[in-house]
């Protein structure tokens, strides 16, 4: 795959992260980096822990244990007077998370604006730039994942396809470092799923960094550069797609792969 | 029954009415411009995960939720003072406290609004970059409002009624002066049909217009 590379620089970098919730161990130690340019994509169970490691990196969860740097940075804390880390200022916070573009399983697009008016938001708000160039930009996003032609409608009149690639292209418009997707395509009708997951091939096959937390196997295998099988808090498997899909060395990643393949030759009779 | 009605007086009386209607309209305005800013600041204040803003706008709310509105303001009036040394003027005690009051409610009214609103559009307004402020202006408030605003014509009606009480503070509004032309003219039938009739005008209205705004809104999408 000829995709440009930056060499080995890492983006984003894991370290033995814990998260709870209340008393639930959501996150057990888990590591892994992502170079400039790669595409890891997040596989395991429902409750394994993809969303909140997700969410995590770009502080919308805070953290209990370990560590994560974005570009080098401590991603939502800093040394605090007695050696003990506290939350770092909401300056910084703020500044890292517009590096970073997230997109929702469920959209969460802006139902009060028009998809226009949600992909200029960041760049209007965040990063005040002018209404004219706000805009300029916004059309030429939505011009590429193909809503030139919704730019005055409200979401709620979108399908759920045409809502995705709207929420791609409001994260795209703060020119992010890394996309983080978070079960892009897992509230979407079967039929919607592959014009977003062409949107994200063409990012990816354009050098975009991504993270990836999906169910679509074939997607991953085509698309990633590294699979992390997340189970139970843990990565439980990290490697090539190849190695990964065809050759699982844990136990759980076969036994979980075999479930996944099965439900989707259940939902797809073509495959049958 | 015989009785003959005379609604002539209430005619020859307009203007004690009028007056009357100015001084209520009066009480109205700046409670409810008391209740709606502090309302809105209280109402962040307790949704908010700061807990020395939450906790006293907490006992302040939920004051002023569990106590007659009429309590309210005889105690401004009349007990404040020897606290305070200051003695407040009748309307500036009913401002006060039918604001307090108001405001009171409005925070719950903001933060239930607030809390309605689903944590994903946050998320959304986080992860783009926006501060809490930006994020309330742009994503959150917009939308909460709509929501917020059956229950604010409630609120207001429920206001214009409860200005009624600032008579017992000898504040001329429309029920005091009611009651002073009553004694004066021994109509309390017609007299309090007119003001029942005048408060019906100035209420009614309120709630017409926010029927036809949720209609709109509900077209609009």
């Amino acid at each position: 795959m000829a995709r440009p590379r930056l060499g080995n620089i890492q983006v984003i970098k894991v370290r033995n992260l814990h998260k709870y919730f209340d008393a639930l161990h959501v996150l057990k130690g888990v590591s892994l980096d992502v170079e400039y340019g790669g595409v890891l994509v997040l596989i395991g169970p429902s409750g394994s822990g993809k969303s909140t490691l997700l969410r995590c990196i770009n502080f919308l969860e805070e953290y209990e244990e370990g560590e994560i740097y974005f570009e080098g940075k401590f991603v939502g804390y800093r040394e605090g007077p007695n050696g003990r880390r506290v939350r770092d200022r909401e300056s910084n916070i703020i500044n890292l998370r517009s590096k970073m573009g997230m997109v929702f399983q469920t959209f969460n697009l802006f139902p009060h604006k028009t998809v226009l008016e949600n992909v200029m938001e960041g760049p209007l708000i965040v990063q005040r730039l002018g209404a004219k160039e706000a805009k300029e930009r916004a059309t030429a996003i939505l011009n590429r994942v193909g809503l030139d032609d919704k730019l005055e409608s409200y979401p709620s009149t979108l399908s759920g396809g045409q809502q995705q690639r709207c929420g791609i292209a409001r994260a795209l418009a703060m020119q992010p470092k890394v996309m983080l997707f978070d079960e892009p395509t897992s509230s979407l009708d079967p039929e919607l799923v592959g014009e977003v997951l062409i949107v994200m091939k063409d990012l990816a096959n354009e050098g975009m960094t991504m993270i990836v937390a999906t169910h679509e196997m074939g997607f991953a295998q085509e698309i990633a550069d590294h699979v992390a099988v997340l189970d139970q808090g843990n990565i439980i498997e990290y490697g090539s797609p190849e190695q990964i899909f065809s050759n699982p060395e844990n136990p759980r990643t076969a036994d979980f792969l075999r479930r996944v393949t099965r439900r989707n030759v259940l939902d797809d009779p073509g495959h049958a | 029954m015989d009785y003959s009605w005379k609604f002539s007086v209430v005619w020859d009386y307009r203007d004690v009415f009028f007056q009357g209607a100015v001084v209520t309209g009066q009480l109205a305005f700046y409670s409810i411009a008391i209740g709606l800013s502090l309302g809105l600041l209280f109402g962040m204040a307790r949704a908010s995960s700061i807990v020395v803003l939450r906790w006293p706008t907490a006992v302040f709310i939920e004051f002023f939720r569990s106590t007659p509105t009429l309590v309210q303001l005889v105690w401004i009036y009349y007990a404040l003072p020897i606290i305070t040394g200051r003695q407040l003027g009748a309307m500036e005690a009913v401002i006060i406290g039918l604001g307090f009051h108001t405001a009171a409610y409005v925070a719950e009214i903001f933060r239930g609004g607030i809390n309605s609103i689903d944590k994903g559009q946050g998320d959304a307004a986080k992860a783009l970059g926006m501060s809490y402020l930006q994020s309330m202006k742009r994503i959150i408030l917009p939308q909460a409002v709509r929501r917020m605003v059956p229950p604010f014509m409630n609120e207001f009606a429920n206001l214009m009624k409860l200005t009624t009480l600032a008579s017992v503070l000898a504040v001329y509004e429309l029920m005091h002066e009611s009651q002073n032309l009553i004694s004066h003219t021994f109509r309390p039938l017609e007299i309090y049909t007119a003001l029942a009739v005048g408060f019906f005008l100035l209420i009614f209205p309120i709630i017409y217009a926010s029927q036809r705004l949720e209609k709109y809104w509900r077209v609009r999408g």
